[in-house]
């Protein structure tokens, strides 16, 4: 149940509060999942990406960059408590 | 015994997260396929939700002035009235003149033409510092647009079109380069947007202070700000200067669209 809630939050999060509360969230969520960051980066460019504002999507490109922290934090937690 | 690297559990594949993971990218990915299919449909779907947040916080906001202290609220409200007073009696004295002047001239100021949207979504949830306001091309709306706030300060440009929605590029957005000038001296400046509201670098010799008038370049006094802060290097030719947007975009409910280009 918890999981659940801490999951969907950073992205319900994207349409109520600022961007940096739902990476914060997004942060959170990677504890159990690692993907939370690049979904809710790629949600967050979906609803608000302007062509004209910034050249890139960038909370993507940011997204996929955490996610890639917490998949390579996650493998050397997780083989530092198998040894 | 060390297990073989090969059978380590792996951190992708762990039952919980690998399916919590799978789930959030569907959702993500079907997020963004909407976007890029039917970007309209997608405002639409969305559109009751931000309408709630908005609610929200204009709820909360109330809640919270109902804890401040009864002495600092009527602190405020003496220094609105005062306020109000003066404004008032500037403004008695400025259309006296401006009738004067029509008299004179036999010229009449035209009323603004265009299309009035509400704003469905804004800074800060809006983190691109861009707009979606609920009216688009079956309104007459076109890419380029000049969009104002109350009081006929201008604010941003039509970036995209839909049907029946429009998404606005804020001139306070990050990196935005607008040409304006300031203060008594018409220091001619470049300013930058920094999300919520402008920088700008200027040769230390300019006699600029705080409380000076910003405004951008083009026809008349457009209101672009007020210089809020002064700083930089003592030894510098340039100093820079922090500039407070004449609207607050963060509480901006409706704006009018009109059909002329952005200064």
């Amino acid at each position: 149940m918890i999981r659940g809630v801490v999951i969907a939050l950073p992205i319900l999060s994207l349409l109520f509060f600022p961007a940096p509360v739902a990476g914060i969230l997004a942060l959170l969520a990677a504890f159990y999942t690692p993907w939370a960051p690049l979904a809710v980066g790629v949600v967050a460019d979906a609803l608000y990406y302007t062509h004209g504002v910034g050249l890139w999507p960038i909370y993507s490109l940011v997204g996929a960059f955490a996610t890639l922290a917490a998949i390579l934090v996650r493998r050397f937690v997780e083989t530092s408590i198998m040894h | 015994m060390k297990k073989p690297s090969f059978r380590r559990r792996n951190a992708l594949l762990s039952n919980g997260g690998a399916l919590a993971g799978a789930a959030l990218l569907g959702v993500a990915l079907l997020v963004l396929l909407l976007r890029l299919l039917f970007p309209a449909t997608t405002i639409a779907l969305f559109t009751p939700v931000w309408n709630v947040g908005t609610a929200a916080s204009g709820s909360v906001g109330t809640l919270l002035d109902g804890f401040r202290s009864n002495a600092r609220l009527a602190a405020e409200n003496r220094m609105l009235v005062d306020q109000n007073t003066a404004l008032t009696a500037e403004n008695a004295s400025l259309s006296a003149k401006d009738a004067d002047l029509t008299k004179l001239l036999g010229t009449e100021a035209s009323k603004q033409q265009g299309v009035a949207a509400g704003v469905i979504a804004r800074p800060p949830e809006s983190p691109y510092g861009a707009l979606i306001v609920a009216a688009g091309s079956e309104s007459g709306i076109a890419s380029g647009d000049l969009v104002l706030a109350a009081g006929g300060v201008p604010i941003g440009s039509v970036a995209e079109v839909a049907p029946h929605t429009a998404r606005v590029a804020l001139f306070t957005a990050a990196g935005e380069h607008r040409d304006a000038w300031v203060g008594a001296s018409r220091a001619p400046i470049t300013l930058v947007g920094q999300g919520s509201s402008f920088v700008a670098s200027v040769p230390r010799a300019d006699t600029i202070a705080k409380g000076d008038a910003v405004y951008l370049s083009g026809p008349g006094a457009i209101p672009a700000g007020t210089v809020m802060d002064i700083s930089g290097d003592g030894s510098a030719p340039t100093e820079d200067i922090a500039i407070a947007p004449a609207v607050n975009v963060q509480s901006v409910t409706w704006v009018l669209v009109v059909n002329q280009r952005a200064p």
